[in-house]
């Protein structure tokens, strides 16, 4: 096991190595001069364009500012914006941000999506399965920003029964863009799983067990469902991946300062260090949660044995 | 892409529940007495001379006050924490301070305050965007380059007097003290400039509550010992938004007290919704087209006075801009002290038979079309240029296209190293309200922005004469001068200026802002 997970995490420092570099390289491909976009409105004066790039190396090779980018992730530091803030510090403060929307996110395709697909499986072709058949279309054809400004105005603004944008208000200030942030997925995940568990239904093990007389509770939650949740824990691993770094959209409406926005701006920006501290930390959750849902393999199926 | 479709589906559903918004209540919007709140998008610095933009600019002016002021309706330049600013020549200023002004952390303001921060911004190694600023002061260049630590042009005579000597005579430098970049910082500043950036200590009407919390709020109290006018409010939470769409949401869910700039695709909405609480002030910004003077197609200013008769500056102000914008009608807002009236105008306003007459009288345009470049970052800039672009070909039987620079920076980049080879748009706005700042910083051969590449050796000349004119009107009527030959050669096209919508709560009331497009943070008045 231990062995297994050692190989896992050399593999991981390779994909480190390699994302950030194509990244670092591909940041210099972006359009414009970082400098001139520092300066805003006015074309930049070039006494200050040469300090900035003095100050952050802009003026070397890409080959050895990656060098100095890397040598410094060794010691901890991923340097800085240009506008002179502390990008771990920075990273530090917002992926609590993105780590709270994804968890809300999450936690609705859980239980949402779980439920509703089990739910559907069970009563198929009934009149709960055909009602979440309609919500899951409805979920994965509306684009998900239009959910969030009639969520952000109906619930918001008219109602007033949540918060319409910012952090100010704890935990209540992720129940929206959470659950607009997991709505398609959610959608995805009910569809999966009543797929999956359906089948699963149908398999000889679980007739076995409903023979042995098993309560149909025991017969689906321990032997059913268990075996048809493969699928959708690869899926959901993959996706907190994707809800840490894909939220930009998402973060921008309800105005949360997270990873997304930290990216999204970087790029505008041209900020090479940013950009590329930002992937690092992406390429670690996505690096850790596929490793975590490898592991889950085994607790879920006994026949999964890593040596 | 994707703003656009935010707008739309924002107007769409605004429209739905236009009626319902308007009768809800929601939660209070502050919970302490005399606070109120305000949206801002990030500031770039909070350091007097290193912003980029307006929101650094508002934080800034409320934490700090330099040597003058500017009324909030004239412009005019009123003595703040100068005691007088004297010059016979124009070249060689002597200020003295008023006694008693402090920073935040009880430190005297004297001119040591000023003179070391001007040097400090000055020098290479602090890189602060806005060092040009200091450039007229003897000795710039040389701190600049970061050969010396101060400027020669900058001498202590005592704790409250000092004396500034200029490269050559300039007219207009009391006016330019009122930048935000010449205010005094405390010797604080200089021990880490990074963490007194994150929060700065100054002299202003307001003092920072904590520090700036990035992408949040930035908090700041009254500061009770401050030596000029005392802010009203008690405490002002600037919110910090990533988009103005979500801000004014939170306005009408009563989360906000104070929008400064509504977003165009919601005013009319806001002015049906807000009623008196919705507000519009003029500003110093301005757009214009511009064209690189010295390519084949745009050499001849009849061409390009007649491109200017071309354009329909009203329709696009009102369909598009929804009435944010006001024709221009010279090169110089009517915010500006010294503006000279209507210096355009027959050649700003729309007159097809006139443009089409002018234009055939230059002798037309090689190839008979030409392309205008625009960043698409902005919302508005493509429609604009667009309706632009299809007015003249229209009135002048010409074939003009577009071209979409992805970002600003990418545009004024290449206008900056002169790869321009069509017409262009760009902007503008005054750091200090004189004609002359709309003038020698885009029109003069030296100039970083000149970006059409204009020489005209006569207006540089009346520019120099304005600079050393004895009094302001003197050098207001060179200035006006200087326009006219401006307006005659067209190098840009003067296209429309800038007016700020600003829309408040029920709880505030005394809601202004200034031609800088920066809230009266300190006149607020919180009911």
């Amino acid at each position: 096991m231990s062995r297994y997970i050692m190989s896992r995490v050399l593999q991981a420092v390779l994909v480190l190595v390699g994302a950030t570099l194509v990244i670092f390289v591909i940041t210099f491909a972006l359009p414009g001069d970082p400098v001139q976009a520092l300066a805003g409105e006015r074309a930049a004066d070039p006494a200050f364009a040469e300090a900035i790039r003095a100050r952050y190396h802009l003026d070397e090779p890409l080959l050895q500012q990656y060098g100095r980018f890397l040598l410094g992730v060794l010691h901890g530091d991923l340097g800085q914006t240009y506008s002179g803030q502390d990008v771990a510090q920075m990273l530090g403060e917002r992926i609590w941000v993105s780590a709270q929307l994804a968890a809300f996110a999450l936690a609705f395709q859980i239980v949402i999506g779980v439920g509703a697909g089990v739910l559907s499986a069970l009563r198929r072709n009934g009149v709960a399965d055909t009602g979440v058949r309609i919500f899951t279309l409805a979920g994965l054809s509306i684009p998900f920003f239009v959910t969030a400004f009639v969520l952000q105005l109906v619930v918001g603004v008219k109602f007033g029964w949540l918060p319409v944008a910012g952090t100010e208000d704890g935990f209540l200030s992720y129940v929206m863009p959470g659950f607009v942030l997991g709505s398609l997925s959610t959608a995805y995940v009910a569809r999966l799983t009543r797929g999956q568990l359906t089948e699963s239904l149908r398999e000889d093990y679980v007739r076995m067990a409903t023979a042995k007389g098993l309560t149909r509770v025991r017969v689906v939650a321990h032997h059913a469902l268990r075996n048809s949740l493969i699928p959708v824990v690869t899926f959901l691993g993959l996706e907190v991946g994707a809800l840490l770094s894909g939220a930009v959209i998402t973060e921008s409406i309800f105005n949360l300062p997270g990873m997304g926005q930290a990216m999204a701006r970087a790029v505008y920006l041209g900020e090479r260090t940013t950009v590329v501290g930002v992937v690092t930390v992406f390429v670690l959750v996505y690096v850790v949660a596929n490793l975590l849902v490898d592991l889950l393999y085994a607790v879920l199926d006994p026949r999964i044995r890593y040596a | 892409m994707f703003l656009h479709i935010r707008g739309m589906v924002a107007v769409g559903l605004t429209s739905v529940l236009l009626a319902s918004v308007a009768s809800c209540g929601g939660s209070e919007a502050g919970k302490k007495t005399g606070a109120f709140s305000a949206a801002i998008l990030e500031p770039s610095s909070l350091m007097p001379a290193n912003y980029s933009e307006v929101y650094g600019a508002q934080v800034v002016s409320a934490l700090f006050t330099p040597l003058v002021t500017f009324d909030i309706k004239t412009n005019e330049t009123r003595l703040e924490v100068a005691e007088s600013i004297e010059s016979t020549d124009n070249k060689v200023w002597k200020v003295r301070l008023k006694s008693g002004w402090t920073f935040h952390n009880g430190e005297p303001v004297t001119s040591r305050s000023f003179v070391d921060a001007w040097n400090f911004a000055a020098n290479k190694k602090s890189a602060q965007l806005n060092a040009y600023v200091f450039g007229e002061i003897k000795g710039y260049r040389e701190v600049a380059s970061g050969a010396e630590e101060t400027m020669s042009g900058l001498r202590v005579v005592g704790d409250l007097e000092f004396e500034i000597t200029l490269v050559r005579p300039w007219s207009q430098f009391r006016q330019l003290l009122g930048y935000p970049a010449f205010s005094p910082l405390p010797s604080a500043a200089y021990k880490d400039p990074k963490a007194f950036e994150q929060r700065p200590i100054g002299n202003g009407p307001f003092l920072m509550e904590g520090a700036w919390q990035h992408d949040q709020q930035i908090t700041l109290r009254r500061n009770d010992s401050y030596a000029g006018t005392k802010a009203k409010a008690g405490e002002v939470r600037f919110k910090i938004y990533q988009s103005f769409d979500t801000a004014y949401n939170d306005l009408l869910a009563n989360n906000l007290d104070v929008l400064p700039a509504v977003p165009t695709a919601r005013i009319t909405e806001a002015k049906s919704l807000l009623g008196d609480r919705f507000g519009e002030s003029p500003s110093g910004r301005m757009e214009y087209l511009g064209f690189p003077v010295n390519s084949e197609k745009f050499k001849s200013p009849g061409v390009r006075r007649a491109i200017s008769m071309a354009i329909d500056r009203e329709a696009i102000t009102k369909a598009i801009f929804r009435g944010t914008r006001t024709p221009a009608t010279g090169f110089v807002p009517p915010v500006v002290p010294g503006a000279a009236p209507n210096a355009c105008g027959a050649l700003c306003v729309h007159d097809a038979a006139a443009a089409k007459a002018a234009f055939d009288a230059a002798g037309g345009i090689p190839g008979n079309g030409f392309t205008i470049g625009y960043n698409s970052d902005a919302p508005e800039n493509k429609e604009w240029v667009e309706a632009a672009a299809r007015q003249i070909s229209k009135d002048l039987g010409v074939n003009v296209e577009t071209r979409a620079y992805p970002k600003l920076a990418v545009l004024l980049g290449d206008l900056s190293s002169g790869k321009v080879d069509t017409a262009f748009r760009t902007a503008w706005t005054f750091y200090f309200p004189s004609p002359e700042n709309y003038l020698k910083p885009l029109f003069t051969q030296d100039a970083g922005e000149n970006f059409s590449r204009y020489r005209n050796d006569e207006f540089e000349a009346l520019l120099r004469d304005g600079a050393a004119a004895k009094d302001t009107e003197a050098a207001d009527a060179k200035y006006a001068e200087a326009e006219r030959v401006l307006l005659d050669d067209m190098p840009y096209v003067p296209l429309w200026y800038q007016g700020v919508m600003a829309g408040h709560s029920k709880r505030v009331s005394d809601v202004s802002v200034d031609s800088f497009r920066r809230l009266r943070i300190e006149s607020v008045v919180v009911d």
